[in-house]
């Protein structure tokens, strides 16, 4: 951390707590277009952040202030004025007193790919992962064509400190892949597309990225709407993690959520610690049990402490359906006297006991969906709605028919209620677990 | 092409000659790597702003994104090579062009490589600035304060079964400077938003309702009276009763939050040029035809007054310009980079956009909208024999190859005999496909309104748009 701005918050009057957080990363970026190169970036990245605290009584009673305050380089030279202002905002700003953590014993958590690390190094391995999606597309024969892709690989270096003593350096890595393949030609011409996020770039599984996309792109071509009924859908691929996992704009998702202490606080969490979190529904599937795990290892959103500098912690939330704890960052345990475990990170799932192929039998109809358009539980209420743009309908007689188009609509804690999950699990964007779920009884909205 | 001078305010005008002065030096460094390369450009991009967080017993504050950077830019005759950092200083601008020109140097074109022969605009020498009439600056933190905290609990005690509410505020002043062998131009962009979200509860469940304006300009594009208040407590109370959507194929009308979302996600994303270069998109194969009805008219417009995805410049450098992307329901052209523009062989259109000095350009939107019609409001309801008014759609996702469309709608009300029965369904999925949406389009009303947002390419590169439209009688398949 720079000494500079260490210095100015000691002198700045008005400064009762701080916290300083400095992030310094260097990427490449490669884009295709067909088989041509587009674009070949590299990219240079450190700024600060700071969080201040003023302290100060109100009519109310004793209160806290804060303000973040991002810190470009080109600030290191103003910080007196900065900082003045930061005092200035916090001053005016009244929440309820809470104290910031001390120091804690940070885990090691794996969280970088070493051939990453020098730009060098990365824009080298960039170029052999092109030649490589080449090559696994030429396997095709054909059949399909690369659209375009894009690899983003970036090495990150992330510092905390705090006025209470908490530190910690955490050296990471994370990997982009967005990737478009075609199919087909003129009105019979289909794409798959998929974009992934990882840690490490061996965790993009390019091979099995290839090998779907390419049935994906091929299947879609002759794809129709899916048969519009209430019942059976089976959800696999990407579309696990669509629904389990992250939010649409890349938050924490519906589960962790609504499980938080924060939303405790706020009074908008339809959970209770000790009741089920699939409502008064009659439990009819496996029990679910969730963990916010940061210490996961290459998990997305792992992290080593948080950026309050709360060590990483592997905390079970629900268990067997119930909800037994909430994640809590430092400021709502306070709040709430619940115990400090840091930013809600990592949802981990819990395997079932059956195989995601026995998820699918069964002697009536249902539908498979591979892939979502996009990522689309509404956090707050767990409503969802969301089109599908890889999947299959599986009919009594057998038969299976691409499907494409239409929407899955339900309540995720309400459907959690007669759930069953894979025993297979695999690691995705912002969520480990299950790598298919079977849900009792969705709306699947398609052809009349 | 050169973008008439704007009539800039004394204030202005000093800021727009400090970032001449300081940056003065890129018109060198852009030389300096054309001795190297056949095209260079830079591009610098400083943000700062307040932003606001109001809700019971927690307040929130502080600067919001602020950016310092710059992004160099290069043809090496086969593709582009880019090199950004958050230094804006000139040795370490020089620096990172010294870096750039020996990677471009050093590419070797590979047998059957195309050219890339970049359509550059001309020369262009200006200074822009948005307007305002009430500067955020010109009401201290306090007052914002003041003012926000007594709208949230206003809006609080609008009725008994509100259990939170929350007041997001925020401004940001972005300021670009963006340099090319034939000039340098600069653009001082102000954006404010202010957001509010008020939480219900029978006991039993939890709904909200939320209301966003956001504009570029002042203070006086985010006034929020009682009535708004009472409208939006309204809504997250009627959300109660709300039942899902019998799955169907629906007569609709769309309201302009969704009208807009429909033009955003159908022909909006969907005619992105970069789209067209990578296979992506089905809207190429249909340039000249016919894809909706008559009444479909839709534009995209970075020069909308007030608008919140508004610009003077595009991040490529070409003034900005109203583009008709379908006329009379045949669509016209599509959004342009640099990139694609030159590839495809076509005019360019000023939707070259970045998320930050970080990210590549895109083929991106800025304020997209259905134009209005001839039909009053009153009249496009009163049409609804049987059908639903979708309200205040939330998010959508693009499919330009298959050209469905995936919106989300945070509440469908019922109307018989062109009346509301005061039926509310929640939640709506939107779907359908593109051709049929627009080819059923039958009424369109006479007014505009355009609603902010947050637009991504798939997934990510985040830029601020508005969208929006009339009220638009159409079918849509509901879910």
């Amino acid at each position: 951390v720079d000494a500079r701005i260490r210095d100015a918050l000691g002198r700045q009057p008005g400064v009762d707590d701080w916290t300083i957080r400095r992030e310094a990363s260097r990427g490449v970026q490669l884009y295709l277009v067909g088989d041509r190169i587009e674009n070949v970036r590299h990219v240079q990245h450190e700024a600060y952040e700071v969080d201040l605290f003023n302290r100060h009584q109100t009519d109310a009673g004793a209160a806290v202030g804060s303000a973040t305050l991002p810190v470009a380089s080109s600030d290191l030279d103003r910080l007196g004025p900065l900082l003045a202002d930061g005092v200035t905002i916090a001053a005016s700003v009244h929440s309820p007193p809470w104290e910031l953590p001390g120091a804690g014993d940070n885990p090691d958590v794996p969280l970088a790919d070493p051939q990453l690390l020098s730009p060098d190094g990365a824009m080298r391995v960039a170029e052999e992962f092109a030649d490589r999606i080449r090559e696994l597309i030429a396997q095709h024969d054909g059949r399909v064509r690369l659209s375009a892709a894009e690899l983003f690989l970036t090495a990150s270096e992330e510092e905390l400190e705090n006025s209470r003593g908490a530190s910690g350096t955490t050296v990471s890595t994370h990997v982009l892949l967005e990737i478009n393949l075609l199919s087909g030609a003129g009105n019979q011409e289909a794409e798959a597309f998929r974009q992934v996020a990882a840690r490490r770039l061996e965790d993009l599984n390019i091979e099995n990225t290839i090998e779907s996309l390419a049935r994906g792109a091929q299947d879609m071509i002759h794809a129709g709407p899916p048969r519009t009924h209430l019942g059976p859908v089976i959800v696999g691929g990407d579309a696990i993690w669509q629904l389990l996992g992250a939010g649409v704009t890349g938050g924490p998702g519906a589960i962790l959520t609504q499980a938080s202490a924060a939303s405790a606080y706020d009074n908008i969490s339809r959970l209770e610690v000790g009741r089920p979190i699939s409502g008064e529904r009659e439990p009819a599937g496996d029990p679910i049990t969730v963990r916010a795990n940061a210490r996961l290892p290459y998990g997305l959103t792992s992290y080593r402490l948080d950026p309050d500098g709360v060590p990483a912690q592997d905390l079970l939330i629900v268990e067997d359906g119930i909800l037994v704890a909430r994640p809590a960052t430092k400021r709502y345990a306070d709040y709430l006297g619940l115990p400090t475990t840091g930013y809600a990170s990592q949802i981990q799932v819990a395997a079932g006991n059956r195989t995601a192929a026995s998820l699918l039998e069964d002697d009536g109809h249902r539908c498979e969906v591979l892939a979502f358009s996009a990522a689309n539980v509404d956090a707050l209420t767990g409503n969802f709605g969301m089109e599908i743009r890889v999947g299959y309908d599986h009919g009594p007689d057998g038969t299976r028919r691409p499907v494409k188009g239409g929407s899955v609509t339900g309540n995720l804690f309400e459907a959690l209620a007669d759930a069953r999950f894979s025993a297979e699990t695999g690691l995705f964007p912002a969520y480990q677990g299950p790598v298919a779920a079977r849900f009792g009884r969705l709306q699947v909205s398609g052809g009349d | 092409v050169t973008a008439p001078n704007q009539d800039l305010s004394d204030t202005d005008a000093s800021a727009a000659a400090r970032l001449r002065e300081r940056f003065g030096f890129l018109r060198e460094v852009v030389a300096e790597l054309e001795r190297e390369v056949p095209y260079a450009s830079a591009l610098v991009r400083q943000a700062d702003g307040i932003r606001i967080q109001l809700r019971d017993g927690d307040q929130q504050a502080g600067r919001q994104d602020p950016q310092a950077g710059v992004v160099l830019t290069v043809s090496n005759g086969a593709y582009l090579e880019e090199a950004s950092t958050d230094r804006t200083d000139p040795d370490a601008v020089r620096q990172l062009a010294r870096e750039l020109a020996e990677r471009a140097r050093s590419h070797r074109p590979t047998a059957g490589e195309p050219a890339l022969q970049l359509a550059t605009n001309g020369a262009l020498e200006a200074d822009f600035a948005t307007p305002m009439q009430r500067p955020p600056n010109a009401e201290s933190l306090g007052e914002k304060l003041e003012r926000y905290e007594s709208l949230r609990q206003r809006l609080r005690a609008v009725d008994s079964r509100a259990v939170q509410a929350i007041c997001t505020y925020g401004h940001n002043e972005l300021s670009e400077v963006f340099v090319r062998r034939d000039g340098m131009v600069t653009q001082q962009l102000r954006r404010v938003v202010l957001a509010l979200i008020v939480f219900v509860s029978d006991g039993q469940q939890r709904q909200y309702a939320y209301r966003g304006s956001g504009a570029t300009g002042g203070l006086e594009h985010i006034e929020v009276d009682d009535a708004d208040l009472h409208d939006l407590a309204g809504v997250a109370v009627s959300m109660l009763s709300a039942k899902p959507v019998p799955p169907g194929t629906y007569d609709v009308v769309a309201d302009p939050a969704t009208a807009g979302t429909i033009a955003h996600e159908a022909f909006g994303h969907g005619v992105e040029t970069d789209m067209f270069v990578k296979g992506r998109a089905r809207a190429a194969d249909f340039i000249g035809r016919q894809v909706g009805s008559d009444l479909v008219n839709i534009l995209d417009d970075p020069t909308l007054a007030g608008a919140y995805g508004s610009y003077f410049v595009d991040d490529e450098g070409l003034p900005a310009a109203p583009t008709t992307i379908i006329r009379d329901g045949v669509f016209e052209r599509g959004l342009t980079d640099l990139y694609s523009a030159s590839r495809l062989g076509v005019a360019r259109s000023a939707n070259g956009r970045r998320q930050s000095v970080h990210r590549k350009a895109y083929a991106r939107m800025s304020n997209t909208y259905f134009a209005p019609g001839s039909s009053s409001r009153q009249e496009v309801l009163e049409s609804l024999e049987d059908g639903l008014l979708l309200c205040d759609a939330l998010n959508g996702m693009e499919d330009p190859k298959g050209w469905g469309i995936q919106i989300w709608a945070h509440h469908a009300r019922e109307y018989r005999g062109g009346r509301p029965t005061g039926v509310i369904y929640a939640p709506v999925a939107i779907t359908g496909y593109v051709p049929d949406v627009l080819r059923d389009v039958t009424m369109v009303s006479d007014q505009l309104a355009m609603s902010p947002g947050t637009c991504g390419k798939g997934w990510k590169e985040l830029v601020p748009v508005s969208s929006g439209g009339p009220y638009l009688r159409t079918r849509c398949r509901l879910g």
